[in-house]
């Protein structure tokens, strides 16, 4: 038997889904996984993963720094010494902050780390950046094994020195396509062009703040939406950029043309309406919405970035446009609504893809064999 | 001038036709002449709790089960402690209950709400409880006429005692998602429902009927908003007739007006319906409407005018139906024309006004005209 502890501040969204997936589904009477969760960010997750974990531990994590970091890693520390873990796994930064510092100091001899996304690509501010950077620089001493879950992620990891390439591993995030094999994605495109009342839904999922940029994807439907009058743009999600995109709605007058839908459980449903897939983050660990979205065969266009550029292959499953670039974006998906019968090939490409490289029964074998070989090392 | 307490009593804050009136009370009403307590009985769901929260005092009594007479004391510490002018409870148990609480504490006068039709093959029990509770009760609100009638049918309840006030809409909020069409319609189209998944609102014959439809139209959507104890079921019922596909379950939504801006068609495919609120608000939204020609919906939608109205349990009428409305431009233009004419009528500014007119009657300030 294997005990694992996860370290969780993200209990929502992609990373939330990526642990609550994979605590499930691994075989239970090899390894025993509990789990320490912030109390402060979702309310219901205790809830929505009930049985799933061995032990769960609360702690009220907050997002950013704060001073009571240091009772929570004291808090941390305590819980790895009483229950004599084999592997300590943090998930994305702020956790990886907290446990990273709590095995240090307890003197835990294996701890893994999975960033989910790096915040120091974040380029806003140049000196927050660094200290990311810096940070993320220093705590890959105190890591036995950082898993990237994307090619670009493992290659962004390297090239700015986070840690050697032996601690490195590449897992790739998966999803299970039993899960999505009730729907079928039929290209409506070339008869919703052709007709006058019905709208061609672009959607996308994601939180409203600044990794997904929605600010970017509002601006290039702009222009899209001038060429095809017939658009529709859904965003599923919320997030502190919400009155920041309300505004910008309201500016380009797109009120009726746009619909913040908000926050989801269900947002499977929405999949099934859309006609094209938009992400346009900044950067990204490998987005579960993305790889969802092309599980059900949905055509999507992307940004060109670290995460993104895994998934969307260029001409074969969507298209990729440069970040941050409102008019590249739109130029990408005007392309595609003029030649849709584009649309059908990028579906099977898309479908087709994911299913063979992101598929869940192997991606938990690989975690499984991984979890093994990591405590044999230290054994 | 002193503000008038109105404690309000529910069962649970999910969300529901009962729990939306109530928002919309808290909301609506003028906060400079009246408080309000809202006091649950369950704490779940609680879905509308934080809204609730902004414009009232919620005191939640955690009931676990749905027998618990001591919940009776419970409440009436609640009454004490608040001193209420007025009392008014929506829903069964807490009417029961806060019947009983008033008994022994009279504090306040007691009006009670009723929300659905008195069903007559009820157990005879609950239905004697109901009618000596409402004979205690000052008044009893019902929200259509025909609730009235079945008060008076089964419950003998005397009619001075009932006071009809029509449920009602925000009608310019759901006016906002409206969309002008263009004649004639396209062959994708979206038919759309939102109602609680549960046995009783038919659902089943309505994904029958979307087998029929998409023999004709391989392209039309259908989209159901709303949760409920047969959702799994009706699932599987979709893949089992091949048509899941095309037949969203959105779940339940905390604002589905922007959903109404979608559909094309809108259905209601219920066997029984105390008033069917939603179809007032797809009206409202500009879609025209078909549904089953049950006691409720009849007082709502008038056949051929403002809606179609086909029998219940019906898959084949459903779908003639729709074929029919997306085919007759006309038929469309007149239903869509009708159905905003309807659904003004149905304002809530109308009802609160009657409401508030009620509260003054009740607390003496009025006198009855």
């Amino acid at each position: 038997m294997i005990k694992i502890l996860y370290i969780l501040e993200a209990t929502s969204g992609g990373t939330q889904k990526h642990v609550i997936d994979l605590a499930k589904k691994i075989d239970k009477s090899e390894f025993q996984i509990d789990i320490v969760y912030s109390t402060n960010r979702n309310k219901n997750f205790v809830q929505e993963s009930s049985g799933i974990f061995n032990k769960m531990f609360g702690l009220p994590i907050t997002r950013s720094g704060s001073p009571s970091d240091i009772v929570n890693i004291l808090k941390i520390r305590k819980i790895i010494k009483e229950n004599n873990y084999d592997i300590v796994h943090c998930h994305s930064t702020k956790a990886g902050f907290v446990g990273r510092l709590a095995t240090f100091i307890s003197r835990h001899p294996n701890v893994i780390y999975s960033p989910h996304g790096f915040m120091f690509c974040d380029t806003r501010i140049k000196m927050r950046r660094l200290l990311y950077l810096y940070l993320e620089k220093y705590l890959g001493y105190l890591t036995n094994k950082l898993v990237a879950v994307s090619g670009s992620e493992r290659d962004l990891a390297l090239q700015h020195n986070i840690v050697p390439n032996n601690k490195i591993v590449t897992l790739y995030n998966s999803i299970d396509p039993s899960d999505f094999d009730d729907f079928n994605y039929v290209n409506k495109v070339p008869d919703k062009l052709l007709q006058n009342n019905s709208e061609i839904i672009l959607g996308t999922v994601g939180r409203l703040y600044y990794q997904k940029d929605p600010i970017t994807l509002i601006k290039s439907f702009k222009i899209i939406n001038n060429k095809f009058p017939n658009t529709k743009l859904i965003i599923v999600g919320d997030g502190p950029l919400e009155d920041v995109c309300r505004q910008l709605i309201n500016e380009l007058n797109l009120q009726d043309r746009i619909e913040l839908a908000g926050y989801q459980k269900n947002s499977k449903a929405y999949y099934k309406i859309f006609d094209i897939f938009l992400l346009s983050s900044h950067y990204e660990g490998l987005p579960y919405a993305l790889l969802e979205a092309m599980i059900m065969g949905i055509p999507s266009v992307g940004t060109d970035v670290v995460g993104i550029k895994d998934l969307i292959v260029h001409g074969e499953t969507g298209y990729l446009a440069k970040e941050e670039d409102h008019v590249g974006f739109a130029k990408a998906v005007i392309s595609l609504l003029e030649n849709p019968a584009l649309l059908s090939a990028f579906s099977e490409n898309a479908k087709r893809r994911t299913k063979a490289n992101y598929n869940f029964n192997d991606g938990i074998k690989e975690y499984e064999e991984f979890y093994t070989s990591q405590t044999l090392r230290t054994a | 001038m002193k503000r008038t307490k109105i404690l309000h009593i529910i069962t649970s804050l999910g969300i529901g036709g009962a729990e939306n009136l109530l928002l919309s009370y808290l909301k609506n009403l003028d906060k400079k002449k009246y408080s309000f307590y809202v006091c649950c009985l369950r704490d779940k769901p609680d879905d509308l709790n934080i809204e609730i929260s902004n414009y009232a005092q919620i005191i939640n009594l955690k009931m676990k089960s749905k027998f618990n007479p001591i919940v009776i004391f419970h409440l009436l510490k609640v009454i004490k402690e608040i001193q209420p002018e007025i009392i008014h409870t929506h829903l069964f148990q807490p009417r029961i209950y806060t019947t009983f609480a008033h008994l022994l504490y009279r504090r306040g006068v007691l009006i009670t709400h009723k929300h659905s039709i008195v069903n007559p093959r009820k157990h005879h029990i609950f239905m004697l409880l109901e009618i000596a509770t409402i004979l205690f009760n000052k008044k009893v609100i019902a929200i259509s006429e025909s609730v009235k009638q079945s008060l008076c049918k089964y419950e003998f309840i005397p009619n001075s005692k009932i006071f009809v006030l029509t449920n009602s809409i925000d009608y310019l909020k759901f006016n906002e998602v409206f969309r002008h069409r263009t004649y004639p319609l396209d062959k994708s189209i979206v038919i759309g429902t939102v109602s609680r998944v549960e046995r009783v609102k038919g659902i089943n014959y309505l994904l029958i009927a979307m087998k029929i439809i998409l023999k004709k139209y391989p392209y039309s959507k259908l989209e159901i908003v709303g949760e409920g104890s047969e959702l799994d079921e009706l699932k599987l019922l979709s893949k089992k007739l091949g048509i899941s596909n095309s037949v969203i379950f959105f779940g339940k939504l905390a604002n589905p007006i922007p959903n109404y801006g979608r559909m094309d068609v809108f259905v209601l495919p219920s066997l029984l319906e105390g008033f069917g609120l939603v179809l007032l608000e797809a009206m409202a939204a500009g879609i025209p409407i078909v549904a089953t020609n049950v006691h409720g919906i009849k007082e709502v939608v008038i056949d051929g005018k403002s809606g179609i109205l086909i029998p219940p349990k019906n898959p084949e009428a459903i779908a003639k139906a729709v074929t029919r409305i997306i085919e007759d431009p006309q038929i469309h233009k007149d239903l869509v024309e009708e159905g905003f004419n309807r659904a003004r009528l149905f304002d809530i500014q109308e009802h609160l006004l009657k409401l508030e007119n009620l509260y003054n009657i009740l607390l003496g300030v009025e006198s009855y005209q």
